[in-house]
């Protein structure tokens, strides 16, 4: 039996599409290449991973989750062609016809099944973990259920971008999905192209062109030279870029030092979190590093001996950051930073195999329980699964009961060259230059 | 037996004659719609076509002669209409039929019967929008004599046509100036409206709006200060959304005819042709019709130039300028001349452009900082387009409707501007009016305007 649903069916067809502001009055310009330079690029883009600060800001524009949010939080198909049915068999969810991948993929209640279960288990374990395992329709090819699931919690759930649609054959190294770009990987260097497939709306950029700084000193250079559209943490090295404009871009993730079975009795739950309070706020302030949240301590100094701290290689901005903490988690000299590629570090974590590791936990939603979620399922995927009862959802206060410590929040904020326009909520697809 | 006097037997026939309605002898003819065409041609042929049809075989080798026409409300209509409509109703009625060459008043009208053929009195009234006709037929001569002694002879056919105004008829009316007099504001309107439509939707020969927005459409009219709205649809009901939607939306609506309402938007997966009542007559070839006919083509960053019939069995459309596409702004207009002639005006306006294209046949004119909304059409019935547009601004603030014309022989001249402080959403231009510029629809978020 099918059950009302607390969203307005209406307002939610409404709300499929994109709405921006120019679609009266002059329209939006359409066409130009955004150039960014950043100290981290990713050789690999994948929807599901929760571990990738360039996936937290980039993929979202690849590929798009089955419902979105509005302003107050209420789920709204966007992919799907419907809101979610209670039915005796869960929540039934189908598909818009006609869904095609930016490289010309069918999708349907299949792709959907496979997009879940493999978020599930990379990172979409803090999103999907209380919920029932989705299976397909086995009458319609374009629905799928989520067994003894209601279906409120099910389109909050897949309204996150952790749980994008993507077709059965993706691969992370040539990214597909239903997103306003479709993204080429090449050393060092991403270029993202208009998806004219695109199941929301294709960009109104003709191109996005990312490409990796050496260090955070390189990517403001390049902004305040004019190679670069957007000034990563600042408006130029030396000086201001002439005619720069200020933004404030979305929170994309935390910071977060882990200890593994290395760290022997230092690897106890709370015992990172001790370890992080050591580190002075401010001190990763220009690092685009900021106070996550929770109560401060005074902290306490590492006792574990000599010792690496590990942090991933292209993500020059992490290692700069585990340069400046290194010394206030110990004396100096007693921990050495030690930059690893992108998949020894992932091993190093699934294995436990090291003592200490800057690592990054992308937010899986707003503040508040999915920030709990996402460092819970950051410590092991089957905390995010049956959740504790927090007095606290603030970050550090979570991490006290986790073997790992917040160090800060991460946000993509700086300057913007004046033509740049609709950066601020970093969703690329709107982005335009004037 | 008591003798009544003749002076008495007058006075009461007279009376009688007045108090009982006129019955007719025979049963009148119904309008004969078919093959006369409903507001696709000249008004003054549509309906000498369906009058002569209308009033059939009683009516052969008449005398047609025109009465002094009026106008609703007080209007001074040109009396030379009466003889025109008068001369094409004997026209469409054959050889043999004759128009007086003169209007002249009803009494006098009437009393051209010559007895050896029948007499058909053509009376033409304007009423606001409209220009309606009534034709009757009789035969004998009408005499004071026979008058009083059987009383006024009925007609023995009866026919009535009407269409809404066009140059022509307006050729007949004082000129009136394109100014903005009165800017009439509703609340209530769709706040995601992004096509609008203006004309008679239930055959009642009043103009309604239509308005198409991202989740519904909907007709409606305006009432004390508010959009009083008639009938609706869910478009989810209608058309499903297109898997690969623009992220700004192009969309389009005029009425194709009355009761006939075509929309569309890329936001979906195909257009629609609609009755009245917003039931489907048929699902459209492309995602946005192009007023003044035929349908655009889905482009991929907005729509092409190559106009296609929106279903099959359509008249193939006039063509549309072939340069410039993909386009992000779609209008067009059935424009007919003072001599009658119809012609379909067309604009354009290219993404990423801030000028319109306008092309009338082999003429190309442009205007210059259009915004996304334009509409055409024949304001004050002089027989040549007038070119409706918003402002290319991103800023809602600074944002107008705009008004120009194409003037005779080359060039646009602009007439007037409204602020839209709220900015311009859609426009719709609304049928011709008797006394005033034909209204402006326009959507501005939270309200209709109407500009008149």
């Amino acid at each position: 039996m099918t059950k009302p649903f607390a969203v307005s069916r209406r307002t939610a067809a409404a709300a499929v599409l994109y709405a921006p502001l120019g679609w009266a009055l002059g329209r939006t310009p359409i066409g130009g290449t955004l150039r960014l330079t950043l100290p981290f690029v990713a050789r690999e883009l994948d929807p599901h991973a929760a571990d990738d600060p360039f996936a937290a800001l980039f993929a979202p524009a690849l590929a798009d989750p089955l419902f979105a949010l509005d302003s107050d939080g209420r789920p709204y198909p966007a992919l799907a062609a419907d809101l979610p049915e209670d039915t005796a068999a869960g929540a039934r969810i189908t598909l818009r016809k006609g869904l095609t991948s930016a490289r010309g993929k069918a999708l349907d209640g299949r792709d959907a099944v496979f997009s879940l279960l493999r978020s599930r288990r990379l990172g979409g374990a803090a999103v999907l973990g209380e919920l029932g395992v989705p299976r397909a329709d086995p009458k319609d090819p374009s629905s799928f259920f989520f067994p003894d699931t209601n279906a409120v919690a099910a389109a909050v759930a897949l309204a996150n971008p952790l749980t994008a649609l993507v077709p059965k054959t993706f691969s992370p190294r040539s990214p597909d999905g239903t997103g306003a770009f479709i993204a080429t990987l090449e050393a060092g260097r991403v270029v993202f192209a208009r998806n004219l497939r695109a199941a929301r709306g294709a960009a109104f950029l003709a191109r996005v062109e990312v490409t990796q700084a050496l260090d955070l000193a390189s990517a403001l250079r390049a902004f305040e030279t004019g190679a670069a559209d957007v000034g990563f943490l600042g408006a130029g090295l030396h000086r201001p870029r002439q005619g720069a404009a200020p933004f404030e871009g979305p929170e994309y993730g935390f910071l977060v030092l882990r200890s593994g079975r290395d760290a022997k009795s230092w690897g106890a739950p709370g015992v990172a979190q001790g370890l992080v309070d050591r580190v002075p706020s401010g001190a990763l302030r220009h690092l685009g590093v900021r106070d996550a949240g929770g109560a401060a301590r005074a902290g306490t100094a590492w006792g574990g001996g000599p010792t690496e701290l590990l942090v991933q290689e292209d993500a020059p901005l992490f290692r700069q950051i585990a340069e400046v903490i290194a010394p206030h988690l110990a004396g100096a000299g007693t921990i050495v930073v030690r930059a690893l590629a992108r998949r020894e570090l992932v091993e190093r974590r699934a294995s436990g195999a090291y003592t200490l590791m800057v690592d990054f936990v992308r937010s899986a939603g707003p503040r508040g329980r999915m920030t709990m979620l996402s460092l819970l399922a950051a410590a092991s995927p089957d905390l995010a699964a049956r959740p504790p009862r927090a007095v606290s959802f603030e970050p550090k206060d979570v991490a006290r009961t986790l073997p790992l410590g917040v160090v800060g929040a991460l946000s993509f904020s700086g300057a913007r060259s004046p033509s740049v326009a609709g950066l601020e909520s970093f969703q690329l697809g709107a982005v335009s230059l004037g | 037996m008591r003798r009544v006097s003749a002076p008495i037997v007058t006075i009461v026939l007279i009376l009688l004659s007045s108090l009982v309605p006129l019955v007719p002898r025979k049963a009148f003819a119904e309008p004969a719609r078919s093959g006369c065409g409903v507001g696709r041609g000249p008004a003054l042929s549509e309906l000498s076509c369906e009058l002569a049809a209308g009033l059939g075989e009683r009516a052969t080798g008449a005398l047609v002669a025109g009465v002094t026409p009026t106008g609703e409300p007080k209007i001074a209509v040109r009396a030379e209409l009466g003889a025109r409509m008068a001369a094409l109703v004997a026209g469409a009625l054959g050889k043999s039929a004759t128009a007086w060459p003169s209007t002249e008043s009803s009494t006098r009208a009437r009393s051209l019967g010559q007895g050896s053929r029948p007499l058909v009195l053509v009376t033409t009234r304007i009423v606001d929008t409209r220009i309606e006709v009534s034709a009757d037929a009789y035969v004998g001569r009408e005499t004071l004599w026979r008058r009083v002694r059987r009383g006024g002879s009925g007609p023995v056919a009866h026919a009535f046509a009407s269409r809404p105004l066009d140059p022509e008829v307006k050729s007949f009316l004082p000129a009136v100036p394109l100014v903005a007099r009165e800017v009439m504001k509703a609340s209530g309107a769709d706040r995601d409206t992004v096509a609008l439509a203006c004309g008679d939707a239930d055959g009642d020969g009043a103009p309604e709006i239509a308005a198409l927005g991202r989740r519904r459409v909907t007709i409606g009219r305006l009432r004390g200060g508010r959009v009083e709205t008639a009938v609706e649809r869910p478009l989810a009901a209608l058309s499903p959304i297109a898997p690969a939607p623009l992220r700004e939306p192009i969309a389009a609506a005029w009425f194709a005819g009355p009761g006939v309402l075509e929309l569309g938007s890329t936001d979906r997966a195909f257009a629609l042709r609609l009755d009245g009542r917003l039931e489907t007559l048929a699902a459209l070839g492309t995602r946005v019709p192009w007023p003044g006919g035929g349908c655009a083509p889905d482009g991929e960053l907005g729509v092409g130039s190559r106009v296609t019939p929106c279903v099959a069995g359509d008249e193939a459309p006039t063509p549309a300028p072939a340069e410039g596409a993909p386009f992000d702004t779609v209008a067009g207009a059935r424009i007919i001349g003072k001599g009658g002639t119809v012609s379909v005006v067309r604009a354009t306006r290219t993404v990423g452009a801030s000028n319109a294209v306008v092309t009338a046949g082999a003429r190309t004119e442009t205007v210059e900082n259009a915004g996304a909304q334009l509409a055409l059409g024949d304001l004050d019935g002089d027989g040549t387009a007038e070119v409706v547009t918003s402002l290319d601004t991103r800023d809602p603030s600074t944002d107008a409707v705009v008004v120009r014309s194409l003037l005779p022989k080359r060039g646009v001249k602009e007439w007037f501007r409204v602020p839209v402080p709220n900015g311009v959403r859609a426009i719709s231009v609304c049928p011709l009016r008797a006394a005033a510029m034909a209204p402006i629809v326009v959507s501005t978020g939270d309200e209709l305007w109407v500009i008149r």
